[in-house]
């Protein structure tokens, strides 16, 4: 056969795959979110579009505000901490860099909700912190409550996604041409300079990246706010999940679904654009 | 590696391309959908299909969590040679969410106006009572409750009261054997008030408070009670039926909570005589759960031996002792007069919960209604 | 690359000293002029202790969580002995250990199925020219890009949607390991496709349209010639892909059915309904694990590729 039909006939298995069980689960989504329910709750087809109405009900945009916040504010946290990390590996690891980069993804290791529960371990009321300061004396009874707080849920969030803003800093960094940074110092003379003219640029592709993989999942987490938070920490990913699993209502959690995937995607397509201008610092 | 994926100039054009695929895709499906399934109706009532009691396999288990003697369990997997999955549910909407989305539980645990909404949607397997030996350990009123006619359905497990907990080491406060106390001591215990995640419980006694029907299905009443919990929202500390744990671990001093399950901190707490227990003269919601096979049951025989099991004399008075409610059999009524014996506020009588305030769950138009308050409350 | 330039420390003022080769006139007239305190990312001092406490950050809790683990107590913040009850109380529940077993059975399922289509999408999509080949690769991205509560939702609807259809036909289909399993291929496609992709289109194709030249097939030259070089990446996919799946919580979370659970969702009821010290020591195992077999299939592998090195110094 041609070489063209080979490789064509190779794509179909995923494409058929994602068009199975990504697109058409889709779809009984938009139908869900367009229905209602028969009288025990179990989801109804029908034209209820009505549903969509709910979602921009002015009652939740404290949950998308939060929602947001807490995403774009672990994203930036992980950018501030991630950066100077990933530059100190890939300038000054040496031959450690590869063990250094595998001592980072080692916590990924452990499950998704063991991290989430060590950190409840550290800050829960009979957790290590509260123990360590009763020793102390500083705080008796009553312990001071660090979980049920919207820091708590940052500070999980930030924990989690930590290591993918990290490597894809650290593979941008490593591209580099060092003797670029060499040749901005001579330019701009002081080391931040040099870093907001010359680094930041080159690494660009990859904090995009970063805050992408680092971003989206934030988005759509729900779990460390149910673990690490309380009621005031309610995202958005909470309310859908509730939908389905809480006494709530499928067609509205199907409509939120859908609502938020149009909003990620847009975001997807704004980012491609901004990235898809090649850099002139890159090789 | 990551940054290959931004390199290749995507345009809008091939992104609404993809968008596209998504939506005819979606489409399509939109439409076969809506071509199968002529949606579902009310059945209307049929003969129930009675199961045999027999060991059929292993029991796939569906309970409240802490809600019955683990050593009955053990007990019979050992003397029928089968294993007891154990899954948990955190409230009756989320059990209702897992039985709607088809997974095949043999035997759960709704309260009695869940049962009459499964019984009207033809959603559970009959339950032959000649086929229960112990059947005749259950009060004559059970054989035609109001909420399963002829009891084709379900047989009762035990009666429950809603009200407050607190602990006076803590809280030396004096209640008011009222609802209105939740608001008192919110503020002043700010993070240490826990309500249960209910959204019948939690509306339901916002409605009391304003004296208002616990069922109501109207709006007004129900966007004042949700805006009266939103006001002390920020003092809860959390949303939570795992109140045993919440009291016993101390991250809660008052806890909205059922009478069994106080009775379960005080048992294993190390300085019981703190512990108090009030119901609120606005109304007490009461009332009875039950044992029932859903129809998607893979293993109904073994279900019905549990249930048998589980009327024994002998387990209900040790599962009594465990967690703290009368479980509706005369020995478990009877071994419950003895826990009241210690601690009064457990008062209940067979009376009193068959006759006291229900809370029915809405179904239709007034269930979404509801959900929508209930959603308000959490995300508000 | 140029020796790192001395720094020189004069009081709050840093001078630098460029060591490259460079018209002297200009740097001194730049770097004279101008007499700032220490600021930027250059300054040995400041990167070192982020980055420590970086490391302790990320540490701290999984070596709490493993300490604990083998406390006698109760406790979460009084430690007794070194004791292994937890790990024996694990050992012996059979509910742990019937997940711990799905988990395994179910990434092995998920890495090989995910492998194989993944490949063969990144074959299609960098050789293909096709009308498709656009479209298919957004989906790609777009899948890769929905948050999991978006899909876990979507497939949580079209599992129970199709039960209660096929249910019509008497065919038994619902919410299952089964279904767990096909909802992990579906995220994990996409990951293989990037990685075993991204490989793809660095290879020189010089070698394999040698190959052809020679008079091997289309079919017979990606065998002998692109999947050897490609191998790394496709184990490195497979690996990550296992982790994924052995790891999850929220696509297992809305697929699951009754009976054996995936092992994070395990946890995640114990979590929920009352946290105990046993959920130490199945964290420590499960992290322990999943290190070990990434530990050994890498091991495995770079044997392998000791042995393949002429090939790929060919190639490249």
């Amino acid at each position: 056969m041609t070489s063209n039909r080979l490789w064509r006939l190779l794509l179909a298995p995923g494409a058929i795959w994602l068009l199975l069980l990504f697109v058409a689960p889709f779809g009984v989504v938009i139908a869900v979110s367009l229905g209602t329910t028969d009288f025990i709750g179990r989801p109804v087809f029908g034209w209820y579009p009505e549903n969509y109405q709910q979602v921009f009900d002015p009652i939740f945009i404290p949950v998308l505000v939060r929602t947001a916040a807490f995403a774009i504010g672990t994203t930036l946290l992980c950018l501030v901490i991630g950066y100077p990390v990933a530059y100190m590996i890939a300038r000054y690891g040496g031959r450690f860099r590869n063990l250094l980069i595998v001592l980072i993804i080692l916590p990924w290791f452990a499950d998704y909700l063991v991290r989430i529960y060590a950190w409840y371990v550290i800050l829960g009321n009979e957790g290590v912190v509260n123990g360590l300061l009763q020793a102390i004396g500083l705080h008796g009874n009553p312990p001071i409550t660090f979980v049920n707080t919207p820091f708590a849920v940052v500070g999980g969030l930030v924990y989690d996604y930590l290591p993918f803003m990290i490597l894809p800093i650290y593979a941008a960094l490593e591209r580099m041409d060092p003797s670029l940074i060499e040749a901005g110092k001579d330019l701009y003379g002081t080391p931040f300079q040099t870093f907001l003219n010359v680094t930041w640029p080159a690494t660009i592709q990859g904090v995009i990246a970063g805050a992408v993989l680092v971003g989206l999942p934030a988005v759509g987490d729900f779990a460390t706010a149910q673990i690490l938070g309380g009621p005031n920490t309610y995202m958005i990913g909470n309310l859908i999940n509730d939908q389905f699993t809480n006494g709530g209502y499928p067609p509205f959690g199907a409509a939120l679904t859908i609502v938020l995937m149009i909003l990620l995607s847009l975001l997807m397509v704004f980012y491609l654009r901004s990235a898809s201008a090649p850099s002139e610092a890159t090789i | 590696m990551a940054s290959d994926i931004w390199r290749s100039p995507i345009n809008r054009r091939d992104f609404l391309k993809g968008g596209a695929a998504l939506g005819l895709g979606g489409s399509a499906a939109l439409i076969a959908a809506a071509c199968a399934s002529p949606g579902v109706s009310v059945a209307p009532v049929v003969t129930p299909s009675y199961p045999k009691a027999q060991i059929d396999g292993d029991l796939e288990f569906f309970n409240w969590s802490q809600y019955l003697n683990p050593d009955a369990i053990t007990g019979f997997a050992k003397h029928y040679g089968v294993k007891v999955n154990q899954t948990n549910f955190d409230n009756m909407q989320s059990m209702m969410a897992k039985l709607n989305a088809g997974i095949p539980y043999d035997i759960t645990f709704p309260t009695m106006d869940f049962v009459d909404q499964l019984v009207k949607a033809n959603a559970l397997l009959g339950i032959d009572h000649t086929q229960l030996a112990n059947w005749s350990e259950v009060p004559s009123y059970f054989n035609n409750p109001w909420y399963d006619p002829h009891a084709f359905y379900s047989v009762p497990y035990a009666l429950w009261t809603t009200g407050i907990a607190w602990r006076t080491d803590h809280v030396p406060d004096t209640l008011a054997g009222s609802w209105n106390d939740i608001w008192t001591l919110a503020p002043k215990y700010s993070g240490k008030l826990f309500l249960l995640d209910d959204f019948q419980e939690v509306l339901g006694m916002s409605l009391l408070r304003n004296h208002k029907d616990i069922n109501s299905g109207n709006r007004s009443d129900l966007d004042a009670a949700v805006s009266e919990i939103l006001k002390i929202k920020s003092n809860v500390g959390k949303f939570s039926t795992d109140d045993i744990t919440n009291m016993n671990n101390g991250s809660a001093w008052i806890h909205h909570t059922w009478s069994g399950d106080i009775y379960q901190v005080i048992a294993a707490a190390t300085h019981p005589e703190i512990w108090r227990y009030e119901t609120a003269s606005e109304g007490v919601p009461t009332g009875n759960d039950t044992f029932v096979i859903p129809k998607a049951a893979k293993h109904p025989g073994t279900a019905l031996k549990f249930i048998d099991w589980m009327l024994d004399p002998v387990n209900a008075r040790a599962n009594v002792n465990y967690f703290g409610y009368p479980q509706v059999t005369t020995s478990g009524i009877d071994e419950y007069q003895k826990l009241v014996a210690k601690l009064p506020f457990l008062t209940l009588s067979l009376d009193t919960a068959i006759h006291g305030l229900r809370e029915i769950v809405p179904t239709g138009a007034k269930l979404q209604l509801w959900d929508s308050e209930w959603t308000k409350v959490k995300a508000g | 690359m140029s020796e790192r330039p001395q720094v020189l420390r004069a009081g709050s003022a840093v001078i630098e000293q460029p060591r490259i080769a460079a018209p002297a006139a200009q740097t001194s007239s730049i770097t004279t002029g101008r007499r700032r305190p220490p600021r930027g990312f250059d300054r040995p001092r400041f990167l070192p202790m982020v980055t420590a406490l970086v490391f302790i950050y990320l540490f701290a809790p999984i070596l709490v969580v493993t300490w604990f683990s083998f406390n006698s107590k109760q406790s979460l913040n009084v430690f007794g002995t070194p004791s292994l009850k937890w790990y024996d109380q694990l050992i012996h529940d059979p509910i742990i250990t019937g997940s711990l077993f799905a988990s395994v059975e179910i990434a092995l399922v998920t890495m090989v199925v995910s492998t194989v289509i993944g490949t063969l999408l990144a074959f299609g999509l960098v050789r293909a020219r096709s009308r498709f080949s656009r479209p298919t690769d957004i989906l790609m991205l777009l899948n890769l890009v929905s948050p999991e509560v978006v899909t876990g939702v979507a497939l949580l609807l079209v599992f129970s949607e199709a039960g209660g259809f096929l249910l019509q036909f008497g065919i038994q289909f619902g919410l299952s390991l089964t279904t767990v399993v096909l909802g992990h291929i579906t995220f994990s496609i996409a990951y293989v496709t990037i990685i075993v992709r991204g490989r793809l289109a660095a290879l020189n194709r010089e070698v394999e349209e040698a190959a052809l030249d020679l008079g091997a097939t289309n079919v017979g030259a990606m065998r002998l010639v692109t999947l050897p070089l490609l191998w790394p990446a496709i184990i490195a996919s497979g690996l990550l892909v296992f982790v994924m799946s052995f790891d999850d919580f929220i696509t297992s979370y809305f697929t699951t059915g009754v009976g054996v659970e995936p092992l994070p969702l395990r946890i995640y009821s114990m979590i929920h309904f009352g946290v105990t010290p046993e959920i130490n020591a199945v964290g420590t195992l499960m992290m322990v694990m999943t290190i070990a077999i990434v530990l050994a299939a890498l091991a495995l592998f770079t044997r392998q590729q000791n042995a393949r090195q002429e090939l790929a110094f060919l190639a490249e």
